[in-house]
């Protein structure tokens, strides 16, 4: 039982007693990880915002039912999971037709080059890695997914994500791990060559200690 | 040290990088176990990559939007009378609605129960009248009164 020393929980009980300044705060804490966690599994920048602003509206919906049982992080975390894996089965019931799906080759739009853009190999090298991590992780089970995504959340402990994830601490370390396997599995030919890591300072700051 | 602390390492790392400590033991349990680098370094190495995945780009009026959607969608429960918000007045007037049928439909029961029970009083009289051919000449007999006409003959052959 977390107590009310968790400021998170503190603000969402001054959102009870109405305090929309207090909720703003929690938004514009929380706004960031929970986007990105919805990114992570949806892979559609404006779904997730979408999704998210809608986590938000939950959470000021439930404030007048709110009650200190555990870390305000892993409550809201819990709100997105629900609303994600809902919107990836409503995603499953009604897929969406691409626009360029009836396109032949012909008839599709052309593609220009801009040829005033300049990348450095660098920028180029880190744009197509993001992409190859992010097929690698849609390639996993939600689960699995949802998982290594909140494991990123530096303020979650293990069980927090147990919790979020309604299972248990082992089953939560399992999951991360198979989906970690899998991804290495994926990811094989840039860990093997090393070809992305970052010189000196710049790996610091991707991880912070 | 065992394997359970290469296990515990490896889920540190999960999270967050090892700490001086934790890299000097490592390295350490590593020396004696060689077969373990390989999958280390590609557990290290995976941590590294994921943690280089950026922050998405968010819209900058985020926030705005969200309270006011917050305050648009709360708006309504806002405005509805305290004494009917939540669950438990809705339940309370249920069960009240459930407490009126049950009394009506006790209240009918209980009317047509004393309409049968008068119909069976009627019919028990109907049972103490007279017999039937006590009444062969009821009708003349009613009829007598309505004659207007006085009967002369018969008012001679009577004087």
């Amino acid at each position: 039982m977390a107590a009310v020393d968790d400021p998170d929980a503190a603000l969402m009980l001054r959102v009870k007693r109405g305090d929309l300044a207090a909720f703003e705060a929690l938004v514009e804490k929380f706004k960031q990880p929970v986007v990105n966690l919805l990114y992570r599994m949806l892979h559609d920048l404006d779904e997730a915002e979408d999704l998210a602003q809608n986590v938000f509206v939950r959470v000021y919906q439930s404030a007048e039912r709110y009650e200190v049982s555990a870390k305000f992080s892993t409550w809201l975390f819990t709100i997105a999971r629900r609303l994600c894996l809902n919107e990836i089965r409503r995603r499953g019931r009604h897929p969406a037709e691409s626009l360029e799906a009836g396109m032949d080759a012909e008839s599709a739009p052309r593609q220009y080059e801009d040829s005033k853009v300049f990348s450095p190999p660098a920028h180029f090298l880190q744009g197509e890695l993001e992409e190859k991590i992010q097929e690698a992780l849609d390639s996993l089970p939600e689960k699995q997914r949802l998982a290594i995504t909140l494991c990123r959340q530096e303020e979650l402990s293990y069980e927090e994500i147990a919790k979020v994830l309604d299972c248990s601490v082992s089953a939560t370390k399992s999951l991360i791990h198979r989906g970690r396997e899998t991804l290495k599995e994926k990811l094989k030919p840039y860990l093997q060559t090393g070809a992305w890591e970052p010189a000196g300072p710049k790996e610091n700051q991707a991880r912070p200690k | 040290m065992h394997d359970d602390d290469y296990r515990k390492w490896r889920e540190i790392n999960w999270k967050r990088p090892l700490n001086a400590s934790e890299k000097a033991d490592l390295q350490e349990f590593l020396a004696a176990r060689p077969q373990l680098s390989e999958d280390w370094q590609a557990e290290d190495k995976l941590s590294h990559l994921l943690a280089r995945l950026p922050s998405v780009p968010l819209s900058s009026n985020f926030t705005a939007r969200v309270l006011a959607e917050a305050q648009r969608a709360a708006a309504p429960e806002r405005t509805t009378p305290w004494f009917w918000r939540g669950w438990r007045p809705r339940l309370a007037l249920g069960l009240a609605m459930v407490g009126v049928g049950f009394f009506s439909f006790h209240e009918f029961r209980a009317m047509e129960q004393a309409r049968a029970a008068r119909a069976l009083v009627a019919a028990s009289r109907l049972a103490a009248l007279p017999p039937i051919d006590w009444m062969h000449n009821f009708d003349t007999i009613q009829r007598l009164d309505k004659v207007k006409v006085a009967d002369e003959e018969l008012l001679s052959v009577l004087e």
